[in-house]
């Protein structure tokens, strides 16, 4: 994770925890809907093989929290943990809203992985305006 | 809250890079503190005091 263009010892490292998460979770999930569509296994083994995907998610946001206690630039960690709150408002707004439009007029769910990928797109995009509101000049 | 970061660096003729390389942060932290968009914490206006050789509140300005 590069954080208004920088990117430290702690960032590097979340960079390779986050490539390793991610691998893990591709390899899983292919892994997973092979055997679901080969052995049509049902109900409680069904479950659990269906969580197994979700374990490098949460691997991933722990790789998160990890970066926050290892960053030791705190204007970095400051604009990271800024994005953070963010990713969370952003989701929370969104999925509130989606709660009260299901429940009172029936509108239908967000799709699978929605509240996923809202995150880290707000969360990139908090990243991102920060940066630029914080451009240094080459020359300064 | 306004500081002197920027005034004591160009005194020195250091740039930003050499300040961040000798505070052992980011350049970004370095401008954000010197344009007042980021207040340091404690351990690290200690270390700008020591690296300026200055009290901490002759480089800060209370905002009044």
């Amino acid at each position: 994770m590069s954080v208004c263009g920088t990117t430290t010892p702690a960032s590097r490292r979340y960079q390779q925890r986050m490539l390793v998460t991610m691998s893990l979770y591709l390899a899983v999930t292919l892994g997973v809907v092979t055997i679901v569509k080969h052995a049509h296994p049902h109900g409680w083994l069904l479950y659990a093989i269906a969580l197994v995907p979700a374990l490098p998610m949460l691997a991933m946001m722990g790789a998160l929290g990890v970066y926050l206690q290892e960053e030791k630039d705190e204007y970095i960690r400051l604009i990271t943990m800024r994005s953070l709150l963010a990713g969370t408002a952003g989701l929370l707004a969104v999925l509130v809203v989606n709660d009260v439009l299901r429940s009172i007029s029936g509108a239908a769910a967000l799709p699978a992985f929605t509240s996923w990928v809202l995150f880290f797109v707000v969360f990139g995009v908090a990243q991102a305006v920060q940066t630029i509101g914080n451009r240094v000049r080459d020359d300064a | 809250m306004r500081n002197r970061i920027r005034e004591l660096r160009v005194e020195r003729g250091w740039s930003q890079a050499d300040l961040a390389e000798k505070l052992e942060v980011s350049r970004q932290s370095v401008n954000a503190i010197e344009t007042g968009k980021f207040d340091p914490s404690l351990p690290l206006a200690f270390k700008l005091s020591r690296l300026f050789g200055r009290k901490i509140d002759t480089m800060f300005l209370d905002g009044e």
